[in-house]
Order: structure tokens, then sequence, then C-alpha cells
């Protein structure tokens, strides 16, 4: 299964933008510690993937990651970006071509999102043309409407939508390579959930390198091509893909750590796109609602997915909500149960369960819509991975 | 009392225009050196508690006494009043400056260094902005208070509207001294309200609608 996933989405991705990084011999020791927070660190990210660094707190995850922009300084080694030593060069300048997110995005709350975004092309001195664009295209890419949010501020922004600009922030400059300190840990699960397969949808047109520091190791499951587990010192415990590190953990490190429920857990490794999509009956604002609930009819259908002018779902109702108003209108269920198609089944029965729906609408890039899961298929993949767990 | 202000009018304003002129002036000087110390030693635990400390004791010495100490290097005139009041302005404004940039969100800073920002750009264009409100309260603070030190200043012959209210003490008992010593203070008053407003206008025009309280 994993072959089959990986050759389908190296055949339809155009060749990696992003650059490979390779840490050499790293080590960090801060004054006045007596143990080195990272020791004697080899460590090789290829191009074009997302590389979770996970471990317990305090092992050396973020030092080891601001050590690849040099915001911490390495006591010794070697730091090389596509090939390039970058230990002598100059930060500042590096760190204008590796894209940088912090927890809660680090917006500067005194500069509009616009502000924000546009910094590292400021920096870079892009004409103010060029600028503006992007500004606009990234918001886009971050599912943010450019016209509503970027003169916005960010403390007039949610959580989630921060977290998103910081990624726009992030990606401004189009840095082949994005670093991220547990990004999306200040936000409740269901918008965590959302950035995650919106990150997932990213990389899907990007192909950026990308290192993401995270405590959570369904995080980890969820979003690494690889997972590097790390213990105390930054020790690599085991660097491996996920289906590695769950059905062959190193040590009883790496037991512990993934926890109880393993078999379960392998829930995480099939995802949304690998299991079979519904299709249902789609319907545009504006449209008469005669015509759509004919179609419906005829399909079998008995509700049918709203989409705004963007192929975007902004609600899923049953024909008799529908038949309330002539035309298709245009609200927005904010709770209407949407996964990823690179989210992780697991994920899926979440959405459903927290919605109480017997479905979720399944997102493809941009978060278009791409097609239903049925709550059956589901729990028919649940039941089969946990047949599979008990029988190994 | 309103004949006294009458006659007086020209002399008045005059008096009120330098009054304010040296203030504003000497609150920008203040503005940058209290700023400019602030950033030398914000980061910096000692330094700071140093400042802290010099910015206490600065302000318990009487106005008197300084300007009677700074009469003999800079003799009667302008020039002592200036370093009075400037001195007695930049002490809350570095206060302020200090809580202010200390203040600022540590994963902010970081945030600017690590999307390629310089140690000059970080401060100009993060920190201060940041520290601003507080800065600015600092100035607020530091103009009303030297409102009064630089009335106090006309003892060494400085400019300002003082120069009615030492008239009228020194004379007192006599015709209009009462009259003179209350346009000196109700005209301090006045332009320090109005002064005030003004600052305030200030803050309104520059602290940003994203920081704004
Ligand atoms: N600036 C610092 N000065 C001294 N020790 C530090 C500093 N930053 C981190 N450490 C120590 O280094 C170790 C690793 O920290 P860190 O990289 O932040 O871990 P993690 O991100 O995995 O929680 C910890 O023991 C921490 O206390
Ligand atoms: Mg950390």
């Amino acid at each position: 299964m994993s072959d089959t996933s990986t050759e389908r989405r190296s055949a339809d991705r155009p060749k990696a933008t992003g650059a490979s990084i390779r840490l050499e011999h790293v080590s960090k020791r801060y004054p006045a510690q007596t143990r080195p927070a990272v020791g004697n660190l080899d460590l090789d990210v290829p191009a074009g993937e997302i590389v979770m660094l996970v471990g317990p707190s305090g092992c050396g995850k973020t030092t080891v990651l601001k050590m690849i922009n040099r915001l911490i300084e390495p006591t010794s080694g070697r730091i090389l970006l596509d090939g390039e030593d970058v230990t002598g060069k100059d930060p500042d300048e590096l760190r204008r071509r590796i894209g940088y997110v912090i927890q809660a995005g680090g917006l500067f709350p005194h500069m509009t999102v616009a502000r924000n975004v546009s910094l590292v092309p400021q920096m870079l001195k892009w004409p103010q043309e060029r600028i503006s664009t992007r500004v606009d295209e990234l918001l886009d890419l971050v599912g943010l409407d450019p016209d509503t949010y970027r003169d916005r501020y960010p403390r007039e922004l949610s959580g989630g939508q921060q977290q998103r600009v910081g990624v726009a922030r992030g990606l401004a400059a189009d840095p082949p390579v994005l670093l991220m300190d547990e990004p999306f840990g200040a936000v409740d699960p269901i918008t965590r959930h959302r950035l995650q397969d919106e990150l997932l949808q990213i990389q899907d047109e990007l192909h950026k390198t990308i290192v993401i520091v995270t405590h959570d190791f369904d995080e980890a499951l969820k979003l690494g091509d690889r997972i590097v587990v790390l213990d105390v010192g930054a020790r690599v415990v085991q660097y491996g893909t996920p289906e590695e590190i769950l059905t062959q953990p190193a040590e009883e490190f790496v037991e512990d750590f993934i926890g109880a429920g393993a078999a379960l857990k392998q829930l995480a490794l099939t995802r949304v796109a690998d299991l079979e999509l519904g299709q249902t009956v789609t319907a545009r604002v504006g449209e008469p609602t005669a015509d759509v609930v004919q179609r419906a009819r005829t399909a079998g259908a008995d509700r049918v997915v709203v989409l705004d002018r963007r192929e975007r779902p902004l609600r899923w109702p049953t024909l008799r909500e529908l038949e309330r108003s002539p035309a298709v209108t245009g609200e927005v269920d904010s709770k209407l149960p949407t996964v990823g198609m690179r989210s992780p089944v697991n994920d899926a029965l979440d959405t459903m369960l927290v919605a109480s729906q017997a479905g979720a609408i399944v997102l493809g890039r941009r978060d278009r819509y791409a097609g239903v899961i049925a709550f059956e298929t589901v729990v028919a993949v649940i039941a089969r991975t946990r047949d599979a767990g008990a029988a190994s | 009392m309103w004949d006294y202000i009458q006659t007086r009018r020209a002399e008045i304003l005059f008096l009120g225009f330098q009054h304010v002129s040296l203030v504003v002036q000497c609150a920008l000087l203040a503005t940058a050196i209290g700023v400019t110390v602030a950033v030398l030693v914000y980061r910096d635990g000692r330094l700071t508690a140093l400042a802290n400390g010099l910015s206490a004791v600065g302000l318990t010495i009487p106005a008197f006494a300084l300007l009677g100490l700074l009469l003999t290097p800079f003799g009667f005139g302008v020039r002592p009043a200036v370093v009075a009041v400037t001195f007695y302005a930049a002490l809350p404004i570095l206060r302020n400056a200090v809580v202010g940039l200390a203040g600022v969100d540590a994963s902010l800073v970081e945030s600017a260094r690590g999307i390629g920002m310089g140690r000059a750009a970080t401060l100009l264009r993060v920190e201060l902005p940041l520290a601003w409100p507080v800065i600015l309260t600092g100035v607020r603070i530091s103009t009303q208070m030297v409102m009064g030190i630089a009335a106090v200043a006309a003892y060494v012959l400085g400019p300002g509207l003082g120069g009615f209210i030492f008239t009228g003490l020194s004379r007192l008992g006599g015709a209009n001294a009462l009259y003179a010593t209350l346009t000196g203070t109700i005209g301090v008053v006045v332009l320090a309200v109005v002064l005030d407003l003004l600052l305030v206008l200030l803050g309104r025009w520059t602290i940003p609608r994203g920081i704004r309280v």
C-alpha cells in the first residue's frame, strides 16, 4: 500500500521545489549546562518531503530546528542546504531563504495581514507590484479571502486564521525550506485537524522541504513523510516512514512513545484518498431549488452539497431544508464535517462523530469539493485494521 | 484680574509661547535621549536596574537645587533651564521606554529574527513600534511634570511663564502681585492640558489600530 501511494504521488507530482537539508555531527551545548542539548546529530532530510521531529519535551527538538536557520549557532558540526555549507553564511540572508513559522504564527500585532506577509519579499527588495500580487496569491493559498483579510490586524483574526497567515508569511518569498515549531499547538483540536489538512494540500502543490517540530505523535503520523523520533540530547532513536515506525519500533522508547493501541494507530496510515470516495449531487449558490431537487431525486440522493463559486463546500442540507427557499442560498455551516484527501481515516471518524453525521465531505486542493466519504466505509476500514492488528 | 491680563496680553502670549516652546523642544530632546539610553540598556538586566535606579533617584532631586547647581557651569539664562528641563523630562521617558522594550513578547523578536530581519530592523520595525504606546505614556508624564519645572526655571532667568510667578511671589502683598502669580500658574496649567491633549492626538495618529487599547 505504501508503495502504490508513493508511486502515485511521485507520478503526478512535479519535481520537488524544496532543498535537501543535511546535518553533519551537529552539537549544541548551552553555557552552564553539563549535558549538550544536542549531541553529535547526523540527519538527512530529502528535498520535497515533510520530516517530523518528535520526542518528549526538552529533548532538543527546537534547538535542532533553530540551528537549521541559525537562530541558534551550533557549537560544532556542519549544516548543508542542497549540499551548500551554510554555517559560515550571513544568517539574515540565510533566513530569508528559509520560511519560519512558530506557534500562533508569531504575527506582528501592529502590522496588517498584508504587511506581515510582505515582510520577507520587502527585505528581498521585490517590486511593490509583485509583492501585492504575491500577498493575495498566498492568502488565497492558505484559504483566506484576500479582499476580506488583507487589511485586518492579527487580533481581528481567530487563532486558526492567524496560524494560516503565519504559514503564508513563511512561504512569502517562495523559500525551498519551511521550518515549523509546534505550529498547531495553540488551536483547538478541530481547527488543528483542518490546519493540518490544509498544510498537506499546500504541500501537494508546492513540494517544499518542511521540517516540523511536534510533541504530538498523531500529528507526526499524519503529516510526516518521515518521522525522526528523538530522545534527550536529540539522540535519534529512529528515523523512518510512519509505517516503519509503527510496525517496527526500534526500541522500547519508541513503543512507549507510540503508546497503547498501536494497532489502531495504524489507522493513521490509511488516508482518505486510499478509500473509495462517494459522489453526491452538488448545487451552486443561486441555482433554482427545483432544479437541484429534481437532480437529487433522479440520483437518489437525500442531501446535496452546496458549493461556492470556487467549488468550496458551504453546507450539506437535506432536500427538505433546501426546499425552504426558492433558490439555493449561500449560508455557511461552520460545523460542516470536512476532511482532507490526505487525512488519516481516524480523523475522518473524529470529524463525523463531532458533527454527529454519518459521513464527511472530502476536500481536494484549495478546499475544493472532491467527494464524500461514508461512515460505513470508515468503520469497515477500522474493523479490518483491528483484525489485522489482532492477527499479527 | 481681567484688566491685568488685558494690559499684558502680548507679554503673556509671548511668554506662554516661550514656555511651551521650551517644554516641547526639551521633551523632544529628552525622548531621543531616553529612548536611546533605553535601547542601550534594556537587554542587560544589570544596566536596566542601574538605569531605573538613577531615574528614580534623579526624580527626587529638587528642581531648585539642580537649577542652582547648574548656574555655576552655565550661568543665568536659557541654557541651565534647557539642561534642567531635559534632565527631568528624560527620566520618566527612559523608565517607560525600558519597560516598553522589555515588555515586547520575546517570541515576536525571535519571529522577526527568524524571517531574516537584522538587529537594527527588528528594533526599528518591531520592538520600538510595539513599545511606542508605553513610551508615549512616558512622554505625556514627562511633559506634564516639566511644565511645572519649566516655571521654576524662571529662577535662573529661563524663558516662560515662570517669570510671572516669581515676580508675584517676590512682591507678595503689593499691587497686582497676586494677579501675576495667578496668571503664571493658570497659564501653565492651561498650556499643560492643551499639550496633553495634543499628545493624546499624537497617540491616536501614531499607534496602529492593531495595538491600540
Ligand atoms: N537558551 C537556552 N539556554 C540554556 N538552555 C537551554 C536553552 N534553550 C533550551 N535549553 C535547554 O536545552 C534542552 C533542549 O531544549 P529544546 O530544544 O527547547 O527542547 P524541546 O524543543 O524538545 O522541548 C532543554 O534541556 C532546555 O532546558
Ligand atoms: Mg520546543
